[in-house]
């Protein structure tokens, strides 16, 4: 397999670095269709007689399977290079889809849980780091910005596929041979599609900067490493578990408003003068799908130029007073309601993005890829127990007989609370210590320097 | 600030912009698409 070898993937002259972002585009706009999955719930319960319980199965798997594959594939991903990875991802990826429709065009809903949930969830975890360090190492004067438009993708892949999959199964039927039908077609059509992204990666030449650009001037300051700790070391850090910490507050408090939108906005402005529909709800969390998208890009290229910290505090800080400013807010304003809750979704959006460049900023670009996915089980996490709190509070608040705005008042207390927890620990980052730095030349020869890289020099 | 590895031919930066418009066209197309049933549902929120 020599197309796929690190060693093949080294830029030739001419190659323009604007190249990398719409590889790794082509990555994470497919592999975002995760969060579409609840287009086919309602079809697989009534096709496959399963309970609404087990039609989210293959989703919880897949993203746990995320979390995992990231986090124990990461070093492998560095090692092999980002066109191995990719490859990876799309044969996983595409091949989960075929397997999930064989397991509908069989009635058998385990070969459903297995190809999309296990099989798709490889590709999910591997496809999702296979394009950070490769970016930063292009763009190590804006890693923000690079990293924002990948993960933007991410959440985008969401907003292309839910209507593809509706229409697709509006065209095929939502019974069993039409899912089956629209499983395999989305398995073809992701092969396709990510392809792009195999073919076109590469990674710069070792010692290749940007013109101008020389490394230690970022935003940052002494934040801001020009060393490398490899993942291995960088787990045993106190810098990555308060970062850890960091993301897994960010994305619980995000996920406390995602989670329930829906009903959420309607309890708030019930019996009021201005109460919200179903169909306006609809309107509603679509609108905070796009916060989310636009924050991933737009506060990850702001924290290019104040700095990854300052970032940080906003998404907290600015975060815990936005949920103030609803829990205050009770049968009020809905437009104050819609944008207080779209900014905190940006924000949530915003820490996912931003969290490699701060990887990179305090370990290096050596492993970074490695490290980021070792990070991403606080996503892992938050995405299991963010859910069940706000869903265990809400249901009591309704026992304790509770309605409208005061069903959720305990739970966004609760949200405030873990973004204070946040706050603080983003506060007590501090630089890495030199003990934990590779020697020079253990991470120049981990980057296999060959003659085509000394050549493109 | 330069964005390319090296100094290319004439030939090749000619080639290479080809290859950019091609590629970003490739991920924006759909990208679009989605952005456009977004606004559709959207406006739900504020046509009551």
């Amino acid at each position: 397999m020599g197309f796929l070898e690190r060693s093949r993937v080294v830029a030739e002259p001419g190659w323009n670095r604007w190249l990398i972002p719409p590889a790794a585009l082509a990555i994470h706009f497919s592999i975002g269709q995760a969060y579409a999955w609840s287009i086919f719930k309602l079809p697989l319960e009534k096709s496959l007689h399963i309970s609404s319980t087990a039609s989210a199965l293959p989703f919880q798997i897949g993203i746990l399977v995320l979390g995992l594959s990231a986090a124990f594939g990461g070093t492998l991903v560095e090692k092999r290079g980002p066109r191995w990875a990719m490859f990876v991802a799309l044969v996983t990826f595409s091949s989960g889809f075929l397997v999930a429709s064989l397991g509908v065009a069989t009635r058998s809903y385990w070969l459903v849980v297995l190809g999309y949930g296990v099989i798709g969830g490889i590709g999910l975890g591997i496809g999702y780091i296979s394009p950070v360090s490769t970016l930063m190492k292009w763009f190590p004067d804006r890693p923000g910005m690079a990293t924002g438009i990948a993960i933007m993708g991410f959440g985008g892949g969401a907003l292309i596929a839910s209507p593809w999959s509706a229409s697709m199964l509006s065209a095929f039927g939502a019974d069993p041979s039409g899912i089956a039908t629209t499983f395999l077609v989305h398995g073809l059509a992701y092969a396709v599609f990510m392809s792009l992204g195999v073919v076109l990666v590469r990674v710069p030449p070792d010692s290749w900067r940007p013109t101008g650009w020389e490394p230690g001037g970022d935003t940052g300051g002494k934040l801001v490493t020009t060393a490398n700790v490899s993942a291995k070391n960088a787990v045993r850090t106190y810098q990555f578990w308060l970062l850890w910490v960091v993301l897994c507050m960010n994305v619980t408090a995000g996920i406390g408003i995602l989670e329930k939108a829906s009903p959420m906005i309607q309890d708030f402005f019930r019996g009021t003068a201005s109460p919200v529909s179903a169909t306006a709800a609809a309107g509603f969390v679509a609108l905070l799908s796009l916060a989310n998208m636009t924050g991933r890009f737009v506060w990850s290229s702001v924290s290019d130029v104040i700095g990854r910290r300052n970032i940080y505090r906003l998404y907290l800080g600015g975060g815990a007073l936005l949920y103030l400013a609803v829990l205050l807010n009770k049968s009020g304003s809905t437009a104050l309601f819609v944008v207080s809750t779209m900014v905190i979704l940006s924000f949530y959006g915003g820490g996912f993005a931003t969290v490699p460049a701060y990887l990179k900023d305090l370990f290096g670009t050596y492993q970074v890829g490695a490290i980021h996915g070792r990070l991403l089980t606080a996503w892992s996490v938050a995405g299991v127990a963010g859910p069940e709190i706000v869903d265990a509070l809400a249901d009591s608040g309704k026992k304790a007989g509770h309605t409208g705005p005061d069903l959720y008042t305990f739970s966004f207390g609760l949200m405030i609370a873990l973004l204070v927890v946040g706050f603080i620990a983003n506060e007590l980052v501090r630089p890495v210590h030199p003990r934990f730095h590779e020697p020079e030349s253990a991470a120049q020869i981990e980057t296999e320097h060959t003659p085509a890289e000394k050549a493109a020099n | 600030m330069s964005d390319q590895v090296g100094a290319p031919a004439a030939e090749t930066a000619k080639s290479s912009s080809v290859l950019l418009v091609v590629v970003w066209l490739w991920v924006t197309a759909p990208f679009v698409y989605g952005i456009y049933e977004l606004t559709l549902t959207v406006r739900k929120l504020f046509l009551k």
